[in-house]
């Protein structure tokens, strides 16, 4: 299987973590929140449409609210093909992470 | 805040929709208007609608990416099912890509004929601004506009216009050659020093700045340079040219390249124009507005317009006297270079000139190729819709609408035309070299950015010329009625029908005209000419008037000594066969014109030629005066000149000699069948008809017999020829003889209308057999529909005799009609054509019948394979299984 691209990774990641109230909107949010640079809504439409079509996630449409000026959101769930690829994107990224610890300069906060 | 204030702005979200595919609209621009509204209320509308309208250019990239991934995907589904469907019904696609393929194969020929016809001398760098000055002249009765001005019309202009930056004025002659022992009679053209700086021909070897500066100079061509001088370098060469009487020696100044372009002037040999001020300085050809000369070109500035010059130039009588007749006015006007080789109606010009009918012609040839190709197309593809509704049926069902079905359908004819394209050029590259053959041409296949364009604009036209309508058609099956079985498709026959009689019916006058014009043409190749031109040979003696007699005499003398079996008649005129006899008019008492065409001829002519007396005598030596006062006149003269019985009659109009009339002859024909019968008069000395107060003044005047004309005898040509030459060498020794059968210039004539002819052939061929092949393959898929209705005939009884009968006749009477159609039209179009005859052969109704009678024969034999087929089939095997 090819390995995950590194925003797909932190899309995917994202989406599992927000468990059924993940959307376009709050997906950026919390990427946002996490890495601590702002993601236009491209950066993260990318991705979604990429994973999407490899059925690493699902869309399931939403109930229209009316902030969304009563448009319905598009829920999206991670789906077990989507899951194998954050497991085999993990075991591949510790390996490479280990022993690298000691070699990196301590950290300063 | 009000609520209508924190909507996002609509342009934008218009705008953006439409990068977005229908089940995302929502996704997106909810996601956005959330965020939207959540920054309007915290930082401002204004702060949220740049967020708005920022995010919207961020984010379009990865919309456009995912709107082109589906349509990849969409496309590549349709052109799998297109190739699928291509190779489903192979013998259909065979005959649709076969039949287009030819079509477009026709256009590319037609396409590359008509760009070079109309790209001759582009290549000149100043070609927007050099013009060829005509001459217009006008009298009561005579308007005509011409190619060739006066000599001296160069330098007036030069002087009286400062528009003008440069002139070339150009004449020609027809000298001997001389080089290393070899003499050619070539085309010789006195051309102004500013012919190299007017015109871009590059000049390949020798002086590159001004070739023509010396008065010994001579520039050749590059095929000239290898005629004479082979391998060696030529500059600086001399060559030996006979002028008249005048030997002179003249030295390569320079080898030019006279196809750098597609040009109109074909030059091979380049002398300076002082060879020609030599010889007429002073005299009339250089001081007279009366006599024209050869051509004059001139170069204008940038800035002034062809039309202000026209007008300046219709002007020129007031600053020089043109010294005209009374009642005659002249005036001069500017041609556009690149109008030249378009324009055939000068019967005297320097340029080679083509006529644009061929490109009409031939354009409309193709056109009607290819559309007989499209037209197979179209039925059958209706033919074939049965048995792909329920493909559209299913599709409907799914999802697909009206406009995706056409996109397909469109798309699939449209790929069809694609690979048609590529045998058409494939076809197009093999058919070229007989098509320049054909047409007399030397076209290469280049393909360059127009050409390009051309073949894809041809191709996009005809997939969706052949292919909109079988898509509207298709796309609009109602899909419960075909999935349900039993569709009515029924009324869509008709419209294949008509498609069939319009194929027919243009292969039909396609046929026509060729059998009719190939009528024509034998005609006027077998047509009583009023003398006998087989055998007939005229040698010609490019010497002045005192040794062309003495040649005449030597030859005579030598032919009477020798073989007499060989020959049977040796005499000489002034103007060969095919060739305009010299025009005279005299005014007559009454002060009225009379007219006619002149030939000064030797004893024997009327006898050599086989020209049949009406009435009279020959020219006899025994009669001393004959060489004086006797003339001899054809009928058309005696009828148009009304004379009663003019056996010795004077020649009516004032002349000098009194002239009388001593032979009537009939009509015979001189020049081309395009012509009429002209009045005709002979006489053994054009002092018979020297006029009583004014003279001729023209170059060809006075007449001497320059040519020597001899009748063979039966038998082998071969020591015919040798022995002449033979003769030739004997009496005008280091001359080079020139025979030329009048047979051939008879065939020369009528070259066009056979190469022509044979383009029509070709293109009818290929019409007729595109036409068959599609009503082969409708006849396939009619007879697959109609295959269980034959079966259950059979079984109740049906002869197979009768079966093939009753197949038939449909198909036989859609050719029928065709034929009703086409003959009125094609009836209307060669009776056109025919006008441009002086002979004409009439319309032919055993033509038509027989056209008629062949497109019956071909679309029976086409449709019999189907319908033996289905007649012998054994109906157990069709109707077992329902």
């Amino acid at each position: 299987m090819k390995l995950l691209s590194r925003a797909e990774e932190i899309v995917l990641l994202t989406v599992l973590k927000l468990k059924g109230s993940a959307y376009g909107v709050t997906i950026r949010e919390h990427i946002n929140k996490e890495t601590g640079t702002t993601w236009s809504f491209g950066s993260i439409y990318m991705p979604l449409n990429k994973l999407a079509r490899k059925e690493f996630v699902k869309k399931v449409s939403g109930a229209p609210t009316a902030e969304r000026g009563g448009r319905s959101k598009c829920l999206y769930e991670v789906t077990e093909t989507g899951m194998a690829a954050l497991a085999s994107i993990r075991r591949v990224q510790e390996k490479l992470w280990a022993h690298v610890a000691a070699l990196l300069p301590e950290e300063s906060d | 805040m009000p609520e209508q204030h924190i909507k996002p702005p609509l342009p934008g979200s218009r705008f953006f929709g439409k990068f977005l595919l229908n089940e995302e609209i929502n996704e997106k621009l909810g996601d956005f208007e959330e965020v939207f509204r959540y920054i309007a209320e915290g930082r401002g509308v204004f702060r949220a609608r740049l967020w708005y309208w920022l995010q919207i250019f961020k984010t379009l990239p990865a919309c456009l990416e995912n709107i082109i991934y589906w349509r990849l995907i969409m496309i590549k589904s349709y052109l799998k099912i297109a190739l699928r469907n291509i190779t489903k019904s192979k013998a259909i696609s065979f005959i649709n890509i076969f039949g287009l393929s030819i079509g477009i194969a026709f256009f590319i020929l037609v396409f590359l004929f008509v760009k070079n016809e109309y790209s001759h001398d582009r290549f000149h760098e100043n070609h927007d601004s050099i013009y060829r000055v005509l001459s217009e002249s006008k009298s009561a009765k005579n308007h005509r506009i011409g190619a060739y001005t006066p000599m001296r019309l160069a330098d007036d202009l030069k002087r009286l216009y400062p528009e003008i930056e440069k002139t070339v004025r150009v004449s020609r002659t027809t000298p001997i050659i001389r080089n290393d022992g070899n003499s050619f009679r070539e085309t010789v053209y006195y051309v102004g020093k500013e012919f190299f700086n007017v015109f871009s021909f590059p000049v390949l070897k020798g002086n590159m700045s001004n070739p023509l500066a010396e008065p010994h100079s001579i520039v050749i061509s590059k095929e000239m340079a290898e005629k004479y001088f082979k391998n060696r370098d030529p500059v600086g060469k001399k060559l030996d040219i006979e002028f008249y009487d005048r030997k002179r020696d003249f030295y390569v100044s320079a080898v030019y390249d006279r196809k750098a372009g597609e040009s109109s002037l074909v030059f091979d040999f380049l002398v300076p124009f002082d060879i020609y001020l030599e010889r007429f300085n002073g005299k009339f050809m250089m001081t007279s507005y009366g006599a024209n000369g050869g051509e004059t070109y001139i170069k204008l500035n940038e800035n002034t317009s062809r039309q202000d010059f026209n007008k300046k130039l219709s002007k020129i009588g007031s600053h020089i006297n043109l010294d005209l007749p009374q009642g005659r006015s002249v005036k001069y006007l500017l041609q556009p270079l690149t109008d030249i080789h378009l324009d055939n109606s000068f019967s005297n010009t320097l340029a080679v000139v083509s006529s644009p009918v061929y490109s009409y012609i031939l354009s409309g040839l193709g056109l009607l190729v290819l559309f007989i190709g499209c037209i197979n197309f179209l039925t059958l593809a209706l033919g074939r819709s049965a048995s792909r509704a329920k493909e559209v049926g299913i599709r409907k069902v799914i999802g697909a609408n009206k406009s995706h079905l056409a996109k397909q359908y469109l798309g699939e004819a449209i790929l069809i035309s694609v690979f048609a394209l590529f045998a058409a050029v494939i076809l197009a590259s093999l058919m070229l070299p007989a098509f320049n053959e054909l047409a007399g041409k030397a076209i290469a296949f280049k393909i360059d950015v127009s050409f390009l364009f051309a073949i894809l604009a041809i191709t996009l036209l005809v997939g969706i010329a052949a292919g909109s309508y079988p898509a509207v058609v298709l796309s609009q099956f109602n899909p419960v009625k075909v999935l349900r079985g039993g569709a009515n498709i029924k009324g869509k026959n008709n419209f294949s029908r008509i498609l069939v009689v319009v194929q027919f019916m243009l292969s039909i006058f396609l046929i026509i005209t060729t059998l009719t014009m190939r009528k024509q043409l034998n005609y006027m190749t077998e047509m009583n000419l009023g003398f006998d031109h087989e055998r007939l040979v005229e040698i010609a003696m490019n010497s002045s008037d005192k040794v062309s007699a003495q040649v005449l005499q030597r030859f005579k003398n030598e032919i009477e000594l020798k073989n007499k079996k060989m020959i049977l008649g040796v005499s000489a005129a002034a103007t060969p066969y095919g060739t305009d006899w010299t025009r005279i008019g005299v005014d007559t008492v009454e002060k009225e014109q009379v007219k006619f065409n002149f030939n000064q001829v030797d004893y024997d002519y009327i006898k050599t030629m086989g020209i049949e007396i009406v009435e009279g005598r020959n020219f006899s030596k025994e009669y001393g005066s004959d060489s004086k006062d006797a003339v001899i006149v054809n009928e058309k003269f005696v009828e148009q000149y009304g004379i009663k019985e003019p056996l010795n009659k004077l020649l009516p109009g004032r002349f000098k000699n009194k002239p009388g009339i001593i032979a009537v002859v009939k009509n015979f024909n001189f020049a081309s069948l395009h012509d009429d019968i002209q009045p005709l008069v002979m006489a053994l000395s054009h002092d018979a008809v020297a006029a009583k107060y004014s003279s001729l003044n023209t170059p060809g005047w006075p007449p001497y017999l320059d040519y020597i004309i001899v009748r063979l005898g039966r038998g082998d040509l071969r020591p015919v020829t040798g022995f002449l030459e033979s003769t030739w060498s004997k009496v005008s020794p280091g001359s080079p003889i020139e025979i030329n059968f009048v047979d051939d210039t008879i065939n020369r004539h009528y070259l066009s209308e056979k190469r022509w002819g044979k383009i029509v052939d070709y293109a009818s061929i290929f019409a007729i057999c595109i036409a068959a092949l599609g009503l082969f393959g409708l006849s396939m898929l009619s007879m697959e529909k109609r295959l269980k209705e034959i079966g259950i005939r059979k079984v109740l009884g049906a002869a197979t005799g009768r079966l093939v009968v009753f197949i038939t006749k449909d198909l036989l009477i859609l050719v029928a009609i065709a034929n009703i159609f086409a003959w009125p039209v094609a009836f209307l179009a060669l009776n056109k054509w025919l006008q441009n005859f002086a002979y004409k052969t009439g319309i032919d109704l055993s033509i038509f019948l027989f056209t008629a009678f062949l497109s019956l024969l071909i679309a029976g034999l086409t449709i019999s394979y189907q319908t033996l087929k289905a007649a012998f089939l054994n109906p157990i095997d069709i109707i077992r299984y329902e």
